[in-house]
């Protein structure tokens, strides 16, 4: 499962830019603390040990509101011609080899088209859907009003839903992003280095 | 799908979209559903489904505030003519009463038919007396932090207790035990737990909740209170 961007262990370019980078691990700051956060609000018994439940909501709160920001920001400060906007574009559009490579599951064998696989695609689109239904639900969660109780009951639904969906697969990202300390590599290191040649970079 | 390739992103927000609505509109009947499929009363794990059956444990504090069951005693105090310390034993050879509800939380969890036992607190003003001019009571917990308030009509309302016991056990100290208010026709933030003291006064302050923007009379639509 090579991309365009590494084969044979010579990796020609940083996969990701700068501002990806940024997005990416601002993003991941930001998750971690909802994580955190929304486990102590939701499992009893960690909320019994560290209780605080005001300063954990508002901790909670405020994290949900900016948990987008970085992507939104960065996408909209971005012309097209950024790496940022044409990675967008190749997650966002789902094509035949992506079913193909759904298809081999669990042998990998399907091709992939551009950069990213078919995989990497539902992660990221079901991903910020479900930021997205987080950060509503949330809101509705967290406003006395004008929404009255049945709304707010059918909210957290939908937020402890999501919430499980999300947490799973941020477990399976940290898992694969863990063994491939070389796609790994690309999303921490400024430079990559060239494991193999000294061709320059390209 | 073609091969120019479908908007996957589109697809899966219209997804969402569909799952978030049906779900916030839905939610209370679809959370009825599942409750009635795991049967009620759901414990452990299982709790943890979404639309589960489940007392979701608020602490404003760190952690539970540590009461000795054996040493436990309830202060009944302020304007009223017959000031009182009362402990386990002595609230529990007062007049019981069984109140079965729906335990509503104001952020939108609910836990249907729950029995609680215990004092009505109209029992116990009638023997604390509250003075004339007295326009309601204030509530405080070991917590040393959490507060709230009724006004006496409200106080005086059938089925509002001072609970001892849930599902015919003790109250243990996740739900407030030994000793809790209890408010069937309001929201759960009213229905202050590991209750210290009731303090008879004019002027009410509002409770902890309320201060952070909560209404001070949170009534809940729906309770289905039953009361024995």
């Amino acid at each position: 499962m090579k991309s365009e961007y590494e084969t044979g262990g010579i990796v020609l370019a940083p996969r990701f830019d700068r501002s990806e980078r940024y997005v990416h691990w601002s993003t991941a700051l930001f998750f971690l603390v909802l994580l955190g956060t929304g486990v102590l609000l939701f499992v009893g018994p960690l909320a019994a040990v560290v209780g605080h439940r005001y300063l954990i909501a508002t901790v909670h709160l405020y994290s949900g509101l900016a948990v987008l920001i970085p992507f939104v920001v960065a996408y909209f400060i971005s012309d097209r011609s950024t790496r940022l906007r044409s990675h967008v574009t190749h997650l966002s559009i789902w094509k035949k080899e992506d079913t193909q490579w759904l298809r081999s599951l669990p042998r990998f064998a399907g091709s992939v088209a551009g950069p990213f696989n078919a995989g990497q695609k539902l992660n990221a689109n079901v991903n910020l859907a479900g930021l997205s239904l987080m950060l509503i639900t949330g809101l509705i969660m967290a406003s006395y009003l004008p929404l009255a109780v049945p709304q707010r009951e059918g909210a957290t639904l939908v937020h402890d839903l999501v919430g499980y969906v999300l947490t799973l697969l941020f477990i399976g990202h940290l898992v694969v992003a863990l063994s491939h300390p070389k796609a790994l590599n690309q999303m921490i290191a400024k430079e990559i280095k060239n494991t193999k040649s000294s061709l320059p970079e390209t | 799908m073609s091969d120019a390739g479908a908007s996957l992103s589109r697809r899966v927000f219209i997804a969402a979209a569909l799952l978030g609505g049906s779900g916030v509109i839905y939610g209370p009947q679809i959370q009825r559903a599942i409750s009635d499929i795991l049967g009620g009363g759901t414990s452990g794990l299982a709790s943890y489904l979404p639309g589960g059956d489940r007392f979701r444990i608020y602490t404003v504090t760190s952690g539970y505030p540590d009461i000795l069951y054996s040493n436990y005693s309830l202060r009944v105090s302020g304007m009223v003519e017959n000031p009182m310390l009362l402990n386990l034993d002595s609230i529990s050879r007062l007049p019981q009463q069984e109140v079965v509800a729906d335990f509503q939380c104001v952020t939108g969890w609910r836990v249907p038919k729950v029995v609680w036992r215990g004092v009505s607190l109209k029992d116990l003003l009638t023997l604390a007396r509250p003075k004339s001019s007295v326009k309601g009571l204030e509530f405080l917990s070991f917590d040393g932090t959490y507060t709230e308030s009724l006004d006496i009509s409200q106080a005086e309302t059938q089925g509002v207790l001072v609970a001892t016991h849930m599902f015919d056990k003790p109250l243990s100290r996740p739900h407030g035990g030994p000793v809790r208010l209890y408010v069937p026709q309001m929201y759960g933030y009213k229905s202050i737990k590991w209750l210290s003291e009731i303090r008879a006064v004019e002027v009410t302050t509002p409770g902890y909740w309320e201060q952070a923007g909560y209404p001070v009379d949170g009534y809940s639509p729906d309770a289905n209170i039953k009361i024995s």
